[in-house]
């Protein structure tokens, strides 16, 4: 046999094995797929947005095939059925996707090493118990985050690894948001506190959907930006630097994830005609069980006592502080919806006259 | 002790802003521990009759690779902007130097998310949201201010 792959000298290769079994030269002889392709590292190393160039770059709308088999590669037409039911691209994908996943990588960091746990003080019996509810309910629906990805991935279409690559990151980081919440609980001679029956009805109501769609759309969308700004109040409330750091890294990751299902939902309504139903039929039920977890004491309660800085001054300060914020968190929620290209301001189950949101500030925030 | 950090860092100077992009780069280290960052920042620093003084910080990798002085109604893309009035720069400036790092309600997300002082806008949420995806390196570019003070030859403040 004479090998001509392109670049190399040509020379005869032996067919059998010194026991007799045949050899494949097939790799060496140069595939369908493309070769040649010298993709340029950026300022930061080579990013998978660098090596998306030629045919490598190009992800079907349809994939051929439902394998585990690297797209790009040359692929045996007989090969295995891996069963993927999201075949789809519109059903998984977002244009930042990349981008994102390399910010994932990048941005990792150690529940371990990177909180100062020693700097923790002893804090009044009030607010280190409020800390505590806080990082007790955060603990149990970070997982849900974690989960959820998980639940999809194996039923993804390989062709759309990228998609793939980010989930897996997000469920690293949700594994680290579980861990630090948990060690905080522990830390500062606390414990975990309450877990209410309204917190697991969201989480159900979300590991339920039916499609990658509707999952994204209530966890990255709904739930996902409304923790964002649960997060942004854990910065705002942190009673010690440790608190301040976590909430900065945990915002950090949580934000990504926005990011990621914003984009993904808009492309999804883009390249889909019935997405936009889809997503708000997912909607319609998430924020109906939102707002009842909302609104469950147990954890509005604790967070009030931070906001004011202990239950001294919960109802001078503590609630009007934390129905502002509320106010603030749901029209960054409905922004959001406008930004992924869905229009909830009709349609939302969030009693937007009772708690006094401003439609008009949806639109421009 | 404000008075002559005033002096050094006043924060209606552009030359503050590209003070603290020097200190990232002295200190590129600890930012790149932090990750990538990719985000076109404005900050706007009101200053009364004398109109307000508007920089677009352009973080890119593990820093600031550009500080841009804009005119006051100059158009310019950036993914997301801050907007305060000088006295909340300069408090926000004195608790760092005090403390050597933000404390309380005075980091830069806290007090954006109370939004009357210091406020967090932009054209789309998702380049606001950008900011939030990079938290800890916009705080630790500001949290840079100690450094300026040493730069200019004082003694590194207390808690520096």
């Amino acid at each position: 046999m004479t090998e001509t792959a392109p670049g190399t000298m040509s020379r005869e290769l032996p067919e059998t094995d010194p026991m007799g079994m045949p050899l494949d030269w097939e790799w060496l002889r140069g595939a369908r797929s493309e070769w040649g392709v010298r993709p340029k590292p950026s300022s930061r190393g080579l990013t998978m947005m660098d090596i998306a160039v030629g045919s490598y770059r190009e992800v079907p709308e349809y994939p051929p095939q439902r394998t585990m088999a690297p797209r790009g590669a040359d692929v045996d037409p007989d090969m295995p059925d891996m069963g993927y039911i999201v075949n789809r691209k519109s059903e998984v994908w977002a244009e930042n996707v990349a981008e994102l996943y390399e910010e994932a990588v990048s941005r990792q960091w150690s529940a371990t090493r990177d909180i100062p746990w020693g700097q923790l003080t002893e804090l009044p019996s009030d607010l280190e118990h409020a800390v505590c509810q806080l990082c007790t309910m955060l603990t149990e629906v970070e997982m849900i985050a974690t989960d959820l990805p998980a639940k999809w991935m194996w039923r993804i279409n390989h062709d759309f690894l990228e998609t793939k690559m980010f989930l897996a990151t997000q469920i690293m980081d949700e594994a680290r948001h579980a861990e630090v919440f948990r060690k905080r609980a522990l830390a500062n001679g606390g414990g975990l506190l309450k877990a209410r029956r309204g917190g697991e009805l969201l989480l159900r109501e979300i590991l339920q959907a039916k499609s990658f769609t509707q999952a994204s759309a209530l966890l990255h969308l709904l739930g996902e930006g409304l923790i964002l700004d649960l997060f942004r109040e854990g910065e705002l409330i942190a009673p010690t630097d440790v608190e301040k750091r976590i909430f900065r890294l945990v915002m950090q990751d949580e934000a990504r994830h926005v990011a990621f299902g914003t984009l993904h939902l808009r492309y999804s309504i883009e390249h889909d005609p019935d997405a936009a139903e889809e997503i708000h039929e997912a909607l319609d039920a998430g924020e109906e069980v939102l707002f009842q977890f909302g609104a469950q004491p147990t954890n509005n309660t604790a967070m009030a006592t931070l906001l004011a800085g202990g239950v001294e001054r919960i109802a001078e300060d503590g609630f009007p502080l934390s129905q502002r914020l509320s106010v603030k968190m749901l029209t960054s929620y409905l922004a959001r919806c406008e930004r992924a290209g869905l229009n909830r301001l009709e349609r939302t189950k969030i009693p937007m006259d009772l708690l006094g949101i401003d439609p008009t500030a949806v639109e421009v925030a | 002790m404000t008075t002559y950090h005033a002096t050094v860092i006043p924060m209606d100077s552009v030359e503050v802003f590209r003070g603290l992009a020097a200190q990232m780069e002295e200190h590129r280290g600890e930012f790149e521990a932090l990750g990538l960052c990719d985000l076109d920042l404005e900050v706007k620093v009101g200053r009364g009759s004398a109109g307000p003084l508007r920089v677009l910080l352009r973080f890119r990798d593990y820093g600031c690779e550009d500080v841009v002085a804009l005119e006051p109604e100059e158009q310019v893309h950036a993914d997301c902007r801050l907007e305060g009035e000088l006295a909340v720069w300069e408090e926000i400036r004195d608790d760092i130097v005090a403390n050597g790092r933000s404390t309380g309600r005075l980091t830069i997300s806290s007090l954006v998310l109370l939004g009357e002082r210091l406020r967090l806008g932009g054209v789309d949420p998702m380049g606001v949201d950008r900011f939030f995806r990079y938290a800890e390196t916009v705080q630790r570019f500001f949290d840079g201010m100690p450094g300026l003070i040493a730069s200019a030859g004082a003694p590194a403040p207390a808690g520096a």
